[in-house]
């Protein structure tokens, strides 16, 4: 963890002192107090200081970060990935169809074999969310081309 | 009274009611399921809400998260994997009562304490929230920064295991929530020519990816791993004697007492509620019982119980008095009533007083509710725990992506839950807690106006802090509780040392 603690203490470190930079470029402050550039000026000098503790502190290892094992690590970044192209597709070819893509998608990664169940459950999904959001509670959902 | 007697027959009204049962049915459901919280289940149950009267909206919101709090505890006794991290808790001696073939008495105890606490709770919101704003309406400007500083000082500080980390996720929260235009002067700050970021992040999206998002890719991970399955669940449902309660009342009340009190303070949850009622529990017990606890003693699974939901109404009286959420569960709440229009302040026990006693009536009912499916619905439930979690997972993912998108029609947001998820994701992995976030980009920007504005009222002496008591007082307790916990940390490590050498 001490390891995982000094990268993300850099991390974010580099990240308050871009923000204390950009934040310099705004209005400052005048006769009547502090101006726009007040308050992110402040949080980003706090959080850099806090960064840099974290950065030098010592933290045991409770047991591995991530437990998944050297075969599954594929099949997790295939669902990650399936899961950002998901929301990408949402607007473009509407809520419905790309639903049912992720859903058969995702339980299919997690170890679904049997058709019915993958094909029934995704459809199944889809149809209660749409009729209950849109049709039963007044939601509005994203559409696109293909419904 | 006579407000509180019409809310309850507005409460009675059939499509009401419908409502508060599926709400704390759903919440019972998704509380029981090990790793969906009361705060996912609120989160994800937001947006079908916003096509209802505000009445009825918040009522199913109240269901689900009464029900949620509850629901942990089934899990946590059956299985020993708490639903929730609060039910964590009752754990400790609930599963032993499942070992011992006693589960039946172990949830009979947990939901009698759970629905009592509960009870009392909001008989105590009820009383004191109405006083609470009537001296909260002198507060202006300074007053409203010292008490935003005090909710996001105890936040941060008592948030999970690290206090550095729940400080580092709590001023992460404060520096994302100045994306947006300046409350004073409307200058865009880090916006990038984004007519999205204009109005800033919106909180809703953040919460259902924080707490949503994450968990589904936490469940893949998990059953990519090798899923762990459960065991038999080996049940009986006797539930217990009337004797065996009656050695449980004292416990009961003071564990609600503490709830309800941690509860009302800003920022602390259930999971601190419960521990420090068990602890009290076992630091009152006598010294022959002290031995049993966390062998399958009653008043430990009471303790965190009772504890647990009464933090529920505590966690109202700061959001409805002063419009600052207790817990994580009552940010979105917060929000519940901003996307209906409704301001949570002083103000409104003055100007929706028929809307907030409906609120209080509605939640003795729920409490109630979930006193009878706890004792009838037990068998139930816990087939619940049977439901496969490589099928809930794709369904968080798509209610989260509705969720997200029903706020404001505006798919930037969906967007905004994505990066939030993925964060949140890692954030679990690194052990940074996640409610400090949700509750900074809500407090942060209250702290900025409301500081800036005392600053135009005092012509820019930051002496106006100082001079009015009310907001000093605050301040001084926000400086205590970000300074004890260090404190004692230092101490623990240095005990921790000593004892080891």
């Amino acid at each position: 963890m001490t390891l995982a603690n000094r990268i993300i203490g850099i991390g974010l470190l580099l990240f308050s002192i871009y923000v204390w930079l950009t934040a310099n470029a705004f209005p400052p402050s005048n006769s009547i107090g502090p101006g726009a550039d007040f308050f992110p000026k402040v949080t980003a000098t706090i959080l850099g200081i806090l960064s840099v503790l974290l950065v030098f502190k010592k933290e045991e290892n409770a047991g591995d970060i991530f437990t998944l094992q050297r075969g599954s690590i594929p099949h997790f970044i295939g669902g990650f990935i399936s899961l950002i192209i998901y929301v990408i597709l949402v607007p473009i070819i509407g809520f419905f169809i790309s639903t049912v893509l992720v859903s058969l998608f995702w339980m299919l990664l997690m170890g679904i074999r049997r058709w019915v169940v993958l094909v029934s459950v995704s459809i199944l999904l889809s149809v209660v969310v749409v009729i209950l959001f849109e049709y039963v509670m007044n939601v509005p959902i994203p559409h696109g081309v293909l419904y | 009274m006579d407000l509180l007697l019409n809310g309850f027959a507005q409460v009675f009204h059939p499509s009401i009611f419908i409502l508060i049962i599926a709400g704390v049915i759903a919440g019972i459901v998704i509380g029981a399921l090990p790793g969906l919280t009361a705060t996912m289940g609120v989160a994800l149950f937001l947006p079908i809400t916003f096509g209802m009267d505000p009445v009825a909206g918040l009522l199913l919101l109240v269901g689900v998260y009464f029900g949620g709090v509850y629901g942990g505890s089934i899990a946590s006794i059956l299985l020993n994997t708490p639903g929730t991290p609060a039910s964590a808790a009752t754990a400790l001696d609930g599963y032993p009562f499942t070992k011992q073939g006693k589960a039946g008495k172990a949830l009979g105890i947990a939901v009698i304490a759970a629905s009592t606490g509960g009870l009392f709770s909001v008989f105590m919101l009820i009383f004191i929230s109405p006083q609470l704003a009537q001296i909260a309406l002198d507060f202006s400007a300074p007053e409203m920064f010292g008490l935003a500083i005090f909710g996001l000082s105890i936040i941060s500080s008592i948030s999970g295991g690290s206090v550095l980390k729940g400080l580092i996720s709590g001023v992460f929260g404060l520096v994302i929530c100045t994306v947006g235009m300046d409350p004073m002067t409307s200058y865009p700050r880090f916006t990038y020519d984004n007519i999205s970021l204009l109005n800033g992040l919106n909180f809703i999206p953040v919460m259902i990816g924080l707490f949503a998002i994450s968990e589904a890719l936490v469940i893949m991970e998990e059953q990519l791993t090798g899923g762990k399955g459960f065991g038999k669940i080996i049940a009986s449902y006797a539930l217990p004697t009337w004797n065996e309660l009656k050695k449980l009342w004292g416990t009961i009340l003071r564990s609600s007492g503490i709830g309800t009190f941690i509860g009302i303070v800003p920022g602390a949850g259930a999971d601190i509620a419960a521990f420090v009622a068990y602890n009290e529990a076992k630091r009152f017990a006598k010294k022959e019982e002290k031995e049993t606890f966390g062998k399958g003693n009653p008043k430990g699974i009471a303790a965190p119980e009772a504890a647990g939901n009464a933090l529920t109404g505590g966690a109202f009286v700061p959001l409805l008095t002063l419009g600052i959420p207790g817990d994580a569960v009552t940010a979105i709440m917060l929000g519940a009533l901003v996307v209906q229009g409704i301001q949570p302040g002083p103000q409104l026990f003055e100007t929706s007083s028929e809307l907030v006693y409906t609120l209080f009536s509605g939640m003795l009912v729920a409490n109630v509710l979930m006193l009878i499916f706890g004792l009838v619905g037990i068998r139930l439930f816990t087939t619940i725990l049977k439901v496969p979690k490589n099928i809930i997972a794709p369904v968080i993912i798509v209610l989260s992506v509705v969720g997200a998108f029903a706020i404001s029609n505006n798919y930037f947001d969906v967007f905004t839950m994505l990066g939030a998820g993925i964060i949140g994701y890692f954030m679990k992995k690194f052990g940074f807690p996640a409610s400090p976030i949700v509750l900074a980009l809500i407090l942060g920007p209250m702290a900025e106006s409301e500081m800036r504005r005392a600053l135009v009222m005092s012509e820019g002496s930051f002496m106006i802090f100082l001079e009015r008591p009310i907001a000093l007082t605050f301040i001084i307790l926000a400086i205590v509780s970000l300074v004890v916990p260090l404190i004692m940390g230092q101490i623990k490590s240095k005990k921790a040392k000593a004892i080891n050498e």
